[in-house]
């Protein structure tokens, strides 16, 4: 008899395969990284009215090691999150657009741990399953023209992950239990226009945390380059996150795993997004951290299928 | 050829997000501790039961035959079972040694006074003696040193005012034998500030003579912080 746990593997893992065999696309992909997952919108642009976008992808990170400061870092015991998730945008209007990002099933892991000197175990790993935080948004595009792209855009973050710390060692979340209230401005602005299409874009984002939680600012860029017609996407992004340190310190947080806070990260991304047909297509990316606190030094993986219709 | 890039893709996601295996480097020197607490002075005619615990190499206590030895065996006798009686005025560095190997790993010293010397003056009940102390270091930003104090039978650990350790997550102070791991020690809380003078009781029936190390350990990341050797002041 297989044991049910394996089951429940093999299914995950086979979820993970299909999601990989499909994927996104569009000008623009997600900054994820770890418990800092954000909403993968298309920067500056709107949705026209009753277009939208929806991509089902699965998002990994496994880490042995975190940063404690600047680029210093330290070993822990491994830990993984993993994810698969739907994100969609809709056009509600021309200037509004409708984003929802809902991590359906989230995953955590510790490693056992064994004693070198005498190849005991020392502690028991574990796993929780879940579903993680979802996003929900609104964006409204205050200048939409050929030349540049402007939109402001309110971002909900819902605390419905595990906070409490479970697993065997009281160590693994899927979520951090306070509820994000965003506002981010984004500027896009298209460099070159023909077969090959260059984008840029950038933002700026406070997120308001409640439960003692530090605010955090939010800034970021990217590069798109689309070539074939658009049918092939490659995106370099950086994204930062800074604490504004006015919440309870690290020390004092009831957390106890890695969803602490005052967690910072400048991390980069580089994504690639193929249209397979006129509406569907894959995307991959890899965001690696630079330099944080108190958060992951590991890379993210994630890949997915998409729908992009217009 | 499909069905072997789908079976390829399976095999390779069959690895992702699995509870896996760490291997912790826990080794460490062994080690024998005195566990008696030792008076400052003992008459003549008195004796002390003598006891130790050795500390094996993964930082856990193991049952192995100790020895005794006294440097001085006509001011402290002792039997090898760790049983001194003291025989006249003076002192002695009495030791404590695996039995199969002979090598001493921890000693002490024992002042033994006569009826017609003075006794030392013993402390106050009320005032609080620094019975242990050491400095902290470690893989995070950790320094500062830390003394374990002694006022009516109630015993803490006190990080200095020179103590200081970067933000970290779930911090907890241990009194352990291992600078690797927890499993063997004793949680005294949850350390709550970063920097100057803080304290941590020790529960009372916990002998600090019975560990090595004031050890700091993160259990947000599962991590050591870092560690101080208790000493004898």
């Amino acid at each position: 008899m297989i044991p049910r746990t394996n089951v429940y593997v093999l299914l995950l893992n086979l979820s993970l395969f299909l999601s990989s065999i499909a994927i996104q696309a569009k000008e623009k992909n997600p900054p994820t990284f770890g418990e800092f997952e954000t909403l993968e919108e298309d920067g500056g642009w709107a949705k026209e009215k009753t277009n939208f976008y929806v991509k089902l992808s699965a998002w990994y990170l496994e880490a042995d090691e975190h940063f404690t400061e600047g680029t210093d870092t330290a070993p822990n015991t491994t830990q993984s999150l993993f994810n698969i998730n739907v994100y969609g945008e809709y056009g509600i209007t021309d200037r509004w657009t409708a984003i929802l990002y809902a991590p359906f099933f989230t995953r955590a892991t510790e490693n056992d741990r064994i004693s070198k000197a005498t190849g005991g175990v020392l502690s028991e790993g574990g796993s929780i399953n879940t579903i993680g935080d979802i996003d929900i948004a609104i964006k409204y595009g205050i200048i939409q023209n050929g030349k540049i792209a402007l939109s402001a855009m309110l971002l909900l973050g819902l605390p419905t992950g595990e906070s409490t710390p479970g697993g065997p060692n009281n160590t693994l979340q899927t979520g951090d239990g306070e509820f994000n209230q965003m506002l981010r401005a984004d500027l896009g602005i298209p460099l070159i226009s023909g077969t090959t299409n260059v984008y840029g874009n950038v933002y700026a984002g406070y997120n308001n945390r409640t439960n003692d939680f530090s605010d955090e600012l939010r800034l970021g860029a990217e590069l798109g380059l689309g070539i074939l017609d658009s049918k092939w996407w490659i995106i370099a992004k950086a994204d930062a996150i800074q604490s504004m340190n006015n919440g309870v310190p690290a020390i004092a947080s009831t957390s106890n795993s890695i969803f602490v806070n005052n967690a910072e990260v400048f991390s980069v991304t580089l994504e690639t997004a193929v249209y397979l047909t006129k509406s569907i297509g894959l995307s991959a990316a890899l965001t690696n951290p630079i330099s944080g606190q108190l958060v992951y030094s590991d890379p993210a993986y994630s890949a997915g299928i998409f729908l992009d219709v217009k | 050829m499909k069905k072997k890039i789908i079976f390829g893709l399976l095999i390779a996601l069959s690895t992702v997000a699995c509870v896996r295996e760490d291997i912790i480097d826990d080794e460490q020197p062994e080690a024998v501790r005195i566990t008696t607490s030792i008076p400052s002075a003992i008459a003549v005619d008195g004796t002390i039961n003598l006891e130790a615990i050795f500390i094996n190499k993964a930082g856990a206590r193991e049952t192995r035959p100790i020895i005794w030895t006294s440097s001085e065996p006509e001011v402290i006798e002792v039997t090898r079972e760790g049983l001194a009686r003291a025989l006249k005025a003076g002192s002695s560095v009495v030791s404590a040694a695996l039995e199969e190997t002979a090598e001493v790993l921890d000693s002490v010293t024992i002042t033994v006074v006569d009826d017609s010397m003075p006794p030392p003056p013993a402390p106050p009940v009320s005032q609080e003696i620094v019975i242990k102390n050491g400095t902290l270091s470690g893989d995070y930003d950790l320094s500062g040193s830390f003394t374990i104090r002694e006022k009516d039978g109630k015993q803490r650990v006190v990080f200095e005012d020179d103590f200081f350790m970067t933000s970290i997550p779930a911090p907890y102070i241990y009194l352990s034998n291992s600078t690797a791991v927890v499993d063997d020690a004793v949680n005294l809380g949850r350390i709550n500030q970063l920097t100057g003078t803080s304290s941590y009781e020790i529960p009372e029936d916990v002998n600090v003579n019975e560990f090595q190390f004031v050890f700091l350990w993160c259990e947000a990341f599962s991590i050591p912080i870092g560690s101080g050797e208790i000493q004898n002041p």
